[in-house]
């Protein structure tokens, strides 16, 4: 396993953030991710255009004005995705040599 | 999730996961209080109200309970996978379709004041299946 296997996309610390929580719903809501991982509004919004574009997640908004909500899904695609990157990090630690004392 | 460290990464990444399958399954503080309230009180009004209306009670129970499946559905922010909750609802139907069975005997065989039994009944049944579906969400 090496560094190029990891996924480019979902490298970043805050995007695998939001993959993994999008991974464990059907669908979850903006600011429940915005709380989750400490972000600001637009850095989420910045991260999850990103994920999108990847065809990682999809975006579905729901009612309009202050009690709008916008909620977003893992595509298939972005659930493989994730899987691999994290099978990538799991055996980037199994494989670390292990410090001598 | 700041950080570059892998291990801290997988960490993070399991504890988002446990922490967004807590929410899809969670109910507000007003749930099961509410649910508890209601089925006391329409199943109390059963016992003595006349045949008659008996009937319209069911429709504006079935009315609430619709109502109350979407209050609750509408205060999450993370819904729960569907696969997972097909699964879960196959266990659920089952289960209320025995209770249903044993309960409507006991209100056959023991009259209207076994109603509120029978109230209490599935709506212990709903608070500890909910409790159930949640806490194994979290631990899954």
């Amino acid at each position: 396993m090496t560094i190029g296997e990891l996924d480019p996309v979902i490298h970043a610390p805050k995007r695998l953030g939001a993959m993994a929580m999008l991974v464990a719903a059907k669908w979850v809501e903006f600011s429940f991710l915005r709380e989750q991982l400490e972000v600001s509004d637009s850095d989420l919004s910045k991260q999850m255009s990103a994920l999108c574009d990847a065809g990682y997640a999809t975006v579905r908004k729901q009612g309009h004005g202050r009690s709008g909500q916008t909620w977003f899904a893992a595509t298939p695609v972005g659930r493989k995705a994730l899987e691999a990157h994290v099978a990538a990090l799991r055996a980037l630690v199994d494989d670390a040599p292990v410090a001598s004392p | 999730m700041e950080t570059n460290n892998v291990h801290e990464q997988l960490n993070e990444v399991a504890r988002l996961q446990g922490v967004t399958k807590g929410e899809a399954f969670r109910a507000p503080r007003w749930a099961f209080p509410v649910l508890g309230s209601a089925s006391i009180g329409f199943f109390g009004f059963c016992i003595f109200a006349p045949t008659s209306v008996v009937g319209w009670g069911s429709i504006a129970w079935t009315a609430f309970i619709i109502g109350w499946v979407f209050a609750i559905r509408r205060y999450n922010r993370a819904r729960p996978d569907g696969e997972r909750t097909w699964k879960q609802f196959r266990v659920y139907l089952g289960v209320t379709t025995v209770l249903w069975a044993v309960v409507s005997l006991a209100v056959w065989q023991l009259g209207r004041p076994a109603w509120v039994v029978v109230g209490l009944t599935f709506a212990l049944w709903g608070t500890g299946s909910g409790s159930l579906a949640a806490w194994r969400a979290r631990h899954a």
